[in-house]
């Protein structure tokens, strides 16, 4: 069976130029990198290139890089390192509804101590609206932190605005740019972000690693405290093979940036015209116009997506869902439920998120197999039945 | 996280689609997730001979539909009340924690299709 990865959204392949790059860290070069002998002195140098690569990806400046288990991790420390060092200044917060529950966990936890947090909404499109932001802001605002690219609609906030506002305001400004950081151009003086969460297994890089980029001169407490590692910043000895591997992915999603905006982008609308010309009642979630190139989010009317999910699987294709069904009850998307789509649309959404890894034969085989399961699985659905009846009914009305 | 059988009837989707002839029928939903599923039965006497589902539900709903359709063919229809959610799931070989209840819908299509007068 020939098998198709359409779930780079979730993870990605690692390179193998990562993994050569990597490979040396464990058997060989393994110092620790706070050791002043030469083993120690190599795994330093190759943590402090790896720090270079990812400063270049995002337009800072090396000493801004504080590295971390992952796109969690940089997300707790930035939020709540900023709260407990600004508490003197503010207890409010401003956030989205969308974000991922990396900062929404974060966010409730704080509240639960005390904190007031504004959730902003999104319209249809996925996009906050500034009037909103500009609204929620109060005099003890501290930090506003807004995701850069949406993980499930691939919808692209407006961080430039938000960034300028934020500074004129003289507030913090987080962003999380875990499915941005590497896939799409962004500097951080451009965009006037603060503090920034990146990941390494979006980019072909190793799990367990990620970055949070400071900016200079922003105060705040670390998350993990121990020996004075990442510059006091974050306590625990460097992962060295992981931070290699994140900075090698660093370094060829910049070299790629290009390919992935004309290419990716290429094979992204041709899966997601193929499909929405061969499958009938089939509609695209979100911001068509500010959307990261690889991903596309499409509900197919009378199709549960976890058993479209499933049925995909069983012919070698994985894909993602925007709901499951959990012990009797829907969990349904919270980023779709808060673009405003009821119920039985956010249970048929399909999330597919292409890579720079995608063949063009991987998607030719999405857009055999997809339209086949569907139409099969509409055969089955009473649902879509119904609703095609309806359909039906209501043309014989317009016509007579 | 679905045995080897539920993927089998997830792949296969035996005795699928609505049944011309059919004696009883039902239509059973949870109104919680929002799983519905269509049961059609044809009897002859008191012996299920035919028996297909229609599901609109997560994989495991749809397998445990699929499932109530083989256990009750050619099955008298005291012995098809003695299908339960239990013995759904042992055909099934199980069926993820938090998905037990796609067995209960199809239980619930079963009984209320056997007391049901024809389509």
């Amino acid at each position: 069976m020939r098998r198709v990865y359409l779930d780079n959204n979730a993870t990605t392949r690692v390179d193998p130029l990562v993994l050569e790059a990597m490979s040396p860290h464990f058997l060989q070069d393994f110092g620790n990198a706070s050791s002043i002998h030469e083993f120690g002195q190599q795994a330093r140098e190759a943590v402090e290139t790896a720090r270079q690569a990812v400063a270049d990806l995002i337009g800072s400046l090396p000493k801004e890089i504080v590295f971390t288990s992952g796109g969690t991790e940089s997300d707790n420390t930035a939020i709540r390192g900023i709260a407990a060092s600004h508490a003197d200044k503010g207890c409010h917060l401003i956030t989205t509804t969308i974000e991922h529950p990396a900062v929404l966990r974060t966010m409730e936890q704080l509240e639960e101590e005390g904190l007031q947090v504004t959730y902003l909404p999104v319209d249809r499109q996925g996009l906050i609206r500034l009037d909103d932001l500009h609204a929620a802001v109060r005099e003890d605002t501290i930090l506003i932190s807004i995701m850069h690219a949406n993980n499930e609609t691939g919808a692209i906030q407006d961080l430039r605005a938000v960034g300028g506002f934020a500074r004129e305001k003289g507030i913090l400004f987080h962003t999380d740019a875990v499915q941005s950081a590497g896939k799409i151009s962004l500097d951080v003086n451009d965009l006037e972000v603060d503090l920034l969460s990146l990941s390494a297994h979006k980019i072909h890089g190793p799990k367990g690693v990620g970055a949070l980029y400071i900016r200079h001169g922003v105060e705040m407490q670390s998350l993990l405290l121990g020996g004075s590692h990442e510059r006091g910043r974050r306590g625990g000895t460097e992962n060295v093979p992981g931070i290699v591997g994140l900075g090698k992915a660093a370094a060829l999603a910049r070299e790629g940036l290009a390919d992935f905006e004309l290419r990716v982008r290429s094979l992204r609308d041709r899966l997601e015209t193929g499909l929405l010309e061969r499958i009938p009642q089939a509609r695209i979630n979100g911001s068509t116009l500010r959307r990261m190139p690889h991903t596309t989010n499409l509900s197919f009317r009378g199709v549960e997506g976890e058993a479209l999910l499933i049925s995909l699987d069983l012919q070698g294709i994985a894909v993602s869902t925007g709901a499951a069904c959990s012990s009797g009850s829907l969990e349904p998307s919270h980023v779709l439920k808060a673009m405003g789509f009821e119920n039985r649309r956010v249970e048929s959404a399909l999330r597919l998120s292409l890579s720079r890894m995608t063949t063009d034969e991987e998607i030719t085989t999405a857009l055999d197999v997809l339209p086949r399961t569907i139409r099969r699985m509409r055969e089955l659905s009473p649902l879509y039945r119904e609703s095609r009846h309806r359909v039906q009914r209501e043309g014989q009305r317009a016509h007579s | 996280m679905y045995s080897e059988k539920a993927r089998e009837l997830i792949r296969e989707l035996p005795n699928r689609g609505s049944l011309a002839g059919a004696t009883h029928t039902a239509r059973a939903e949870n109104p919680i997730c929002g799983d519905i599923t269509h049961l059609y039965l044809k009897l002859h006497q008191d012996v299920v001979v035919d028996s297909r589902f229609e599901t609109y539900g997560c994989p495991a709903a749809i397998a445990a539909s699929a499932a109530v359709t083989q256990m009750c063919r050619n099955r008298r229809i005291r012995e098809c009340r003695e299908i339960t959610t239990e013995s759904i799931l042992e055909y099934l070989g199980g069926l993820p924690s938090h998905k037990l209840h796609a067995a209960d819908l199809a239980v619930d299509a079963l009984r209320k299709a056997l007391r049901s007068n024809g389509p």
